[in-house]
Order: structure tokens, then C-alpha cells, then sequence
């Protein structure tokens, strides 16, 4: 008799354990399915797809891996699409720059070769052609460089150099060009010595880029350059007292091709700063911009004391 | 399995005699932002309801992701995260615990995704104020967060905006426009304001009295609808001279040996057409395109405009 | 299910009223308590104590109008804050969710009828009204399980309603209705109320003094009627939840 009840009771549990594995086991076949459909759809290219995993799933980490493996190849092919897309906008755009141009200089030839215009105002002809013509050259060379530098073809020559001496010999020759663009200028650059490596013709190229940008856009009369350092990194900051930049070109001003001012009226080419951003990549600095519309634009050049 | 995540043929739903939703045919294609546009009660949550199931459709189909979601919920709705009206929570339970219980509910695609969701959103994670504490922002952030939780392919989000200072609205558009952007997400978004849509979508569906007006790509409408005059003549090196000399025009470009684009539209076109014609350039068209999309959606709703 | 089952309890975290709602199970072992020494017996009959402390109104009125209360609050807070739609696109079968509430209420009745049986017991055994002894105790408890069990099924109907209307004040009034037409039926026709027929099957060895049946004990027709009831409970819900 006691034996007949434990008897019952052990296979009341073995029963009942045998009905919790099947439940359990049909769980996991119905994970299965689903990791399955998911991988076939993840096959078929749709890398958006994710497989769902419950704390208490046996198949979780199987799950969490497959969403990052597929999460990875997204992140890979969305950064190749848009760089795709960018080099197409760059060439659509860049059709529209180099022909508007064109198009006047030859109109303006053509005026002075039929003998249209003649005297001063066939002189006045000429200057106007050929400011276009220096235009366009600076924008085509301005494009070859960066092009070559975006494929990564520019060779650069690093030598130890005194940031400060190089960037006061770069200021002096900017002066007489900010006096005569109706500029304030105030220059802040330490008489210590901070010996970087540096490139010191991409150096003067980011540099003069900035410079170029606060004459060209930044509608402001003063511009204050200045230098300082801290334990581990040296920064450059370009800032003017111009109209700034809005809260929505801010994040894009550094995209070739992109201008703050939309309809294209033709100054400036939109490679710039562009350049800069790429030149100082590749002394492993970076460079930001904070703006505040009405008051000013700061560009901050930060380059690491060791490279 | 055409690329459109969602496909909606004839959909229509009606309440007795009176039409919320009348044949409409909406197409979301994968990986964009599609915006419906529409004054509030024009149908835009009533579509939303009918595309999840939550609402019965009087006739029409609903294809999501290439088939009818019912009797599939339990495949389909894991890959859709959605917010429909204001998103409700547990008054008694804090955000981290409000998702947590989603997140128990649901299954997540990786082990910190509640912590990620928040992040995304800009909420803190583990903190100690209950929902019914939170002010309408944070409760609409929350929601977006529960539906970004399982990192879905497609997001249905139903004026997410709503209840939003001009600052969180800024920063909810720039994360909806980089989980498109940065993610691949397809994303369905419904607004009654057209500077939110016109800021934030590829492809856009206007909607009114329960109508789909008019589908189309943003594209295709800002190009039907920005500020410029489309002058084709014989010769644009000449027109383009002329232009600059006798009209002092600099804000313009060349589309190709025979278009050119002016910006600036209070030009005196008859006088231009004149100065061209008399100095032997031909006008073919002058075209004065001036349409905003303010005045192009008042057209296509009959006057009345929206928001 | 068990997920679903979790999280309902998640749900519950800080909702003061609930627990609150519990301490009612303490009322009738203090009354029976103050009955007593008002009385000023001592070593009264244990089952004697326990019809007052458990049995009585804590089976007809204190049970069914809490667990009403509660079925309603468990799904109007949901309803109310717009949590269905959320929970529909997780997704969360509409049965799924009925039963996981259920459930929810049950364990809740159960909760309720232990507090009330650990109750009764110090309420007489510690002021000496009744010698503690373990058979008593234990029938005490065995019958306290089967009214929490029991009553949770009774409800169902309550629960049901809840969950098809969007209000709150029907289902709480037809609780009311409900607990008091349990005392009608008692004497009409015992077999027609899941309340009543739950009530027939506690008091099935007629062990319980003071209570007299006016018509024959029948078991199967008890629970044949809570079942009856409670698959139309089922089947209502399922109707109502699917419209939504």
C-alpha cells in the first residue's frame, strides 16, 4: 500500500516532467523556425531583420549574434551606399559649377573677340573674363586636390616642426589680405614652442582654407586666430565675429560640396572646408565648428601632441 | 516581393454611411521615409490602425512586408515597432520598468536594449520618476522608445511630434531622419504640419476627407515647386553675358547648352526677353516657376491649405 | 504565458490599492474576534469560530465584491491609459491576455483566503478562545484554498464584462448585484449562480453549522454550472476583445 502511493507519486512527477520537456522542446523548435525564417530573409539581403530573444530563451545568445553579424554588414553597406550617393551628387553638382562659369567666360570672350565692345569697356571685358577664368582655375585645382586626396593618392612629408613658428609665418602672410578685406584681426600665438609632426604644406593649407572661408562667407570684420595647448593635444581656433551658421547646415558644412547659401551664387566652391577636414584627418586631429547665428563662427583644429 | 514594405489596394473603412477612409492606395517603399500629410480626422490614424489591424477594414487589402498580416501577427508584428495616438504606460511604474515589460513581452534583438532605446531618445536609464510624472514630451519619447526596443525594420509612427517643445521636435527629426539614414529603417510617419514632412520624408502621401490626393517623392515635388525662372535660349554663353552686363544677375546657372536657371524671380522678364531677342539670342520658353509647397498643397486640397 | 503571467505582476509594483484591498481579508477574523470576547466564551468549537471568522460573510459579500473590484481595476487601467493597442502589436493574444488576468485574480483569491485563514487561526487561538490543534487548522486551510479557488472561477463572468465594456461602473455594479442575488439564490435555487453552486460545493459535508440547505446537495450540478458559466464568460470575452 505505501509503496503503491510513492509508486504513483514518482510517476505523477516523471509525467509531469516529461510533459514540461515536450512543452520546452516545442518551444525551441518554434525558435528555430523563427531564427530560420530570419536567416533566409538576412540571405536574401534584407539586413534589417532581426531575430527576438526572450531573457529566459536557451537560444538567446545564438539570436543576439545573428543581429549583430547582420547589423555590422548594414552598418558596412549603408556607409558604401552613401558614399556612393555623394560622389554622384558631387558629380551632378559639379557639372553645374564648372558650366555656369564657363558658359559667362565665353559669352564675355566671345563679346570682345566679334569686337562688340571696344575701348575701356573692352579692358573692363577682359579683367571680368579673366577673374572667371582664375575663378574656375582655383575651383578645378581646389577639385583635383581633393579628389586626390579623398583617394588617398597625396603623399604627405611629416618633419618635426614648431607649430607656433610655422603658424605666426602663415599669419604674416595673411595680414596684408585681411587689412585689405576690411578684417580686425587679432592673433594669439604662444612664444613657446610646440614641436609636432607636421605636414607643413597641408598645415598652411588648412589653415589658409579657414582663413579663406571667414573673407568669403562669414560677413564679419574681425577674426582672432589663436593657439593653445593642453596635456595631450594642441588646438587652433579661427573664429570670426560673422553672421554664423544655422543649427541645420551646421552638421553638414564640412560635406564637399554642400553651401550654406543655396542658390549658388557663385562664390566659393564648396571644397574648402572639405579639404581642411580631410588634411586634418590626416594628422589624426580633428576639427569642429560651434556657431551661434548673429555672432560668430569658431572653427577648433585639435591635433594630438603625438603622432 | 516589389520593394514596398507596405502596400495598401482600395483600403476603405467606413462608419455606417459616412467614409473615414476611402480607397486608398498607399505604397511605402523600403528603407524610405514616408510621410502622410493631412489635417487631423483626415483618416491618417485610421490608415495607420487598419495597416497594424487594429481597426477591421470595411474592404480593401493591406500587404506588409509583401503579405496580409492576419493570422501572422505572431511573424509580423515583431518586425514592426509603431506608436498609434499618444502611446500609454503604467502610471505606477517608472520608463526603464515600463519597457522592461516590453521588453519581457516582446524579446529583444540584443541584451541592453532597453538601456539603447533610452539612449536613442535621450532618456535616462534606471531613473526613479514615474511615468504618470512625466511631462508630454518625455511620455511621447518614451513611446518612440518602446517602438524602436526590438530594433523593427519598419516604424508606423503617428504624429510622433505631438505635445513636443520646437527643440524635441528639432531632435526627434534628426534621430527619425538617422534611423533611416544610419540604419536602413523604412519608416511610415503621419503629420498634420507640411514643414514637418517637408523636413523630414522622401516620399509623401496627402491626405484629405479621407482621400489619398496625391503620391509622390519630395523630390520629384521640390523640383516642381521651387523659386526660379527656366529661360531656354539659343546661346547661353551670350544670354549669360547679356544677363550679367545688362542686368547685373549674378545668381543663376547653366543646366545644359541651352537652359539656365535664374534665382532671382522679381526679374523684369519682359525686358530681359527683349534685351536677349534684340541682341540676336533666341528665346525659346521663359518659364516662371513659383510655386511653394504651401501653395502647391492648397491647390491639391481645394484651396483650403493645410495646418 | 509565463512571460505574460510575470509581467502582469511587474504591473502591480506601487499600486498602493491593491495591497490595501487584501487587508479587508482581515475584518471578519476581528469581528468573529470581537464577537467572541463580547461573548466571553472560552474554548469554544474551532469550526464554530472559523464559520464566523471564514466562512460567513467573507464567502458571500467580502470575496466577490473585492475580487470584483479588482477584475475591474486589473482591466479598466489598461484600457484607460491606451495600453491595449501596445500590448496588440507586441503581439499578445486576445485569450492569451484574458486568462493571463485570470490568473492574476486567482492567485490574488487564493491570497486573499490565506490571509484570512492565518488570520482566523491567531484571532482564536491566541486571546484562548479555541485550543490550537492541527486538525482543525488543517481543515480550516483546506477550505480556505478551495473558496479562494472556487470564487476566483465564480468571478469570471465579472472579469468578462469588464473586459468587453469601456467603463468601469457597470462591472463594479454588477459585482454588487451579483453578490447580493447570491444570498436570494441560496434559498430559491442554489444551482443556478456560480456563487451559490461554489458555496454548495465548500459546505458539501453539511460540516459547517448553522447553515441549512433547502435543497439537496448535488455536486456535479455545481460545478456543471460554474463551468457553464464560466465557458459563456469565456466566450463573451473572446467575442468583445476581437472587436476592438
Amino acid at each position: 500500500m505505501e509503496i503503491n502511493t510513492y509508486l504513483f507519486l514518482a510517476l505523477a512527477v516523471t509525467l509531469l516532467i516529461v510533459v514540461l520537456l515536450i512543452a520546452k522542446l516545442r518551444h525551441i523548435k518554434k525558435q528555430l523556425a523563427l531564427i530560420k525564417d530570419a536567416m533566409d530573409d538576412i540571405k536574401c539581403g534584407n539586413l534589417n531583420r532581426r531575430v527576438l530573444a526572450k531573457e529566459s530563451d536557451m537560444t538567446k545568445q545564438i539570436c543576439y549574434d545573428i543581429n549583430e553579424i547582420a547589423l555590422c554588414n548594414q552598418t558596412r553597406l549603408i556607409q558604401h551606399r552613401q558614399a556612393e550617393q555623394a560622389y554622384k551628387r558631387l558629380m551632378s553638382s559639379l557639372s553645374h559649377d564648372v558650366k555656369t562659369p564657363l558658359a559667362s567666360l565665353v559669352g564675355y570672350l566671345e563679346a570682345i573677340e566679334s569686337g562688340i565692345v571696344t575701348g575701356e569697356e573692352k579692358d573692363e571685358y577682359i579683367r571680368v573674363a579673366f577673374d572667371k577664368a582664375q575663378h574656375l582655375k582655383y575651383f578645378v585645382e581646389s577639385l583635383f586636390e581633393w579628389v586626390k586626396l579623398d583617394a588617398g593618392e597625396q603623399i604627405f612629408h611629416f618633419e618635426q616642426f614648431d607649430l607656433n613658428e610655422l603658424s605666426r609665418n602663415i599669419m604674416t602672410d595673411w595680414i596684408l589680405i585681411l587689412e585689405n578685406s576690411g578684417f580686425q584681426y587679432e592673433i594669439d600665438i604662444p612664444e613657446t614652442e610646440y614641436i609636432m609632426q607636421i605636414d607643413p604644406n597641408a598645415y598652411t593649407r588648412i589653415l589658409n582654407n579657414l582663413l579663406q572661408n571667414v573673407i568669403t562667407h562669414s560677413k564679419g570684420d574681425k577674426v582672432v586666430v589663436s593657439i593653445s595647448e593642453d596635456e595631450e593635444q594642441v588646438q587652433i581656433t579661427v573664429k570670426d565675429n560673422g553672421k554664423g551658421i544655422s543649427s541645420d547646415d551646421l552638421p553638414h558644412i564640412f560635406e564637399r560640396m554642400y553651401q550654406c547659401d543655396h542658390s549658388r551664387s557663385g562664390k566659393g566652391n564648396g571644397l574648402g572646408l572639405s579639404i581642411a577636414k580631410e588634411l586634418v584627418s590626416v594628422h589624426k586631429g580633428k576639427i569642429t565648428a560651434a556657431s551661434t547665428p548673429g555672432t560668430g563662427t569658431a572653427f577648433t583644429i585639435s591635433l594630438p601632441k603625438a603622432l | 516581393m516589389d520593394d514596398f514594405v507596405i502596400e495598401t489596394r482600395k483600403l476603405t473603412k467606413t462608419y455606417g454611411d459616412q467614409t473615414a477612409v476611402g480607397k486608398v492606395d498607399l505604397h511605402v517603399r523600403k528603407g524610405r521615409i514616408y510621410g502622410l500629410l493631412g489635417r487631423n480626422g483626415a483618416g491618417k490614424t485610421t490608415i495607420m490602425k487598419m495597416i497594424l489591424g487594429l481597426t477591421s477594414i470595411t474592404s480593401g487589402e493591406v500587404d506588409v512586408f509583401g503579405q496580409n498580416i492576419k493570422g501572422r501577427e505572431k511573424r509580423v508584428y515583431p518586425r514592426i515597432g509603431a506608436i498609434i495616438e499618444t502611446p500609454g504606460f503604467y502610471p505606477n511604474l517608472t520608463g526603464t520598468e515600463n519597457l522592461e515589460i516590453f521588453a519581457k513581452l516582446r524579446g529583444t534583438a540584443s541584451p541592453d536594449a532597453v538601456k539603447n532605446a533610452l539612449e536613442i531618445v535621450g532618456l535616462p536609464y534606471k531613473d526613479k520618476k514615474l511615468f504618470s510624472k512625466y511631462s508630454l514630451g518625455m511620455k511621447q519619447r518614451l513611446g518612440i522608445a518602446n517602438a524602436i526596443l526590438h530594433d523593427p525594420e519598419l516604424l508606423i509612427l503617428d504624429e510622433p511630434t505631438n505635445g513636443l517643445d520646437p527643440i524635441g521636435i528639432a531632435e526627434v527629426r534628426e534621430f527619425i531622419k538617422n534611423l533611416s539614414a544610419m540604419r536602413g529603417k523604412t519608416i511610415l510617419i503621419s503629420s498634420h504640419i507640411l514643414s514637418e514632412i517637408a523636413l523630414l520624408a522622401d516620399d509623401i502621401g496627402i491626405i484629405d476627407h479621407g482621400v489619398l490626393l496625391e503620391e509622390s517623392s519630395m523630390e520629384e515635388l521640390k523640383k516642381r515647386n521651387s523659386k526660379y525662372i527656366l529661360l531656354q535660349v539659343s546661346d547661353v554663353s551670350k544670354a549669360a553675358l547679356i544677363l550679367e552686363r545688362g542686368f547685373h544677375v549674378k545668381d543663376y546657372s547653366v543646366q545644359d547648352d541651352q537652359t539656365l536657371r535664374l534665382y532671382d524671380t522679381s526679374l523684369d522678364m519682359a525686358a530681359v526677353n527683349k534685351a536677349l531677342v534684340v541682341q540676336d539670342v533666341a528665346v525659346i520658353s521663359s518659364q516662371l516657376c513659383n510655386d511653394t509647397l504651401e501653395d502647391y498643397f492648397k491647390k491639391i486640397t481645394g484651396g483650403e491649405g493645410i495646418a | 504565458m509565463l512571460k505574460l503571467l510575470e509581467t502582469e505582476f511587474l504591473k502591480l509594483r506601487r499600486r498602493k490599492l491593491v495591497w490595501l484591498m487584501l487587508l479587508t481579508a482581515l475584518i471578519m477574523p476581528f469581528m468573529a474576534f470581537l464577537l467572541f470576547k463580547y461573548r466571553g466564551d472560552t474554548g469554544v468549537d474551532p469550526i464554530q469560530f472559523y464559520k464566523w471568522s471564514a466562512f460567513g460573510y467573507t464567502l458571500f459579500i467580502i470575496l466577490p465584491v473585492i475580487l470584483g473590484v479588482f477584475c475591474t481595476m486589473l482591466i479598466h487601467e489598461e484600457k484607460q491609459n491606451g495600453l491595449l493597442k501596445q500590448l496588440w502589436i507586441v503581439p499578445i493574444g486576445k485569450l492569451e491576455y484574458f486568462f493571463s488576468k485570470f490568473f492574476v485574480v486567482l492567485l490574488y483569491s487564493v491570497g486573499f483566503m490565506l490571509i484570512t485563514a492565518v488570520a482566523s487561526v491567531l484571532f482564536s487561538v491566541l486571546p484562548g478562545y479555541v485550543a490550537f490543534e492541527w486538525e482543525s487548522t488543517l481543515y480550516l486551510l483546506e477550505r480556505c484554498l478551495e473558496i479562494g479557488v472556487l470564487t476566483a472561477f465564480a468571478m469570471l463572468p465579472i472579469l468578462a464584462i469588464a473586459a468587453s465594456r469601456k467603463g468601469y461602473i457597470l462591472p463594479v455594479c454588477v459585482t454588487l448585484v451579483y453578490a447580493f442575488c447570491g444570498f436570494i439564490f441560496m434559498s430559491i435555487y442554489m444551482y443556478l449562480l456560480p456563487l451559490t453552486s461554489m458555496a454548495v460545493i465548500v459546505m458539501r459535508n453539511k460540516d459547517i453549522p448553522g447553515i441549512v440547505f433547502s435543497q439537496p446537495i448535488n455536486i456535479t450540478l455545481a460545478f456543471l454550472c460554474i463551468l457553464v458559466w464560466d465557458i459563456a464568460a469565456v466566450s463573451l470575452a473572446r467575442i468583445a476583445l476581437k472587436e476592438k
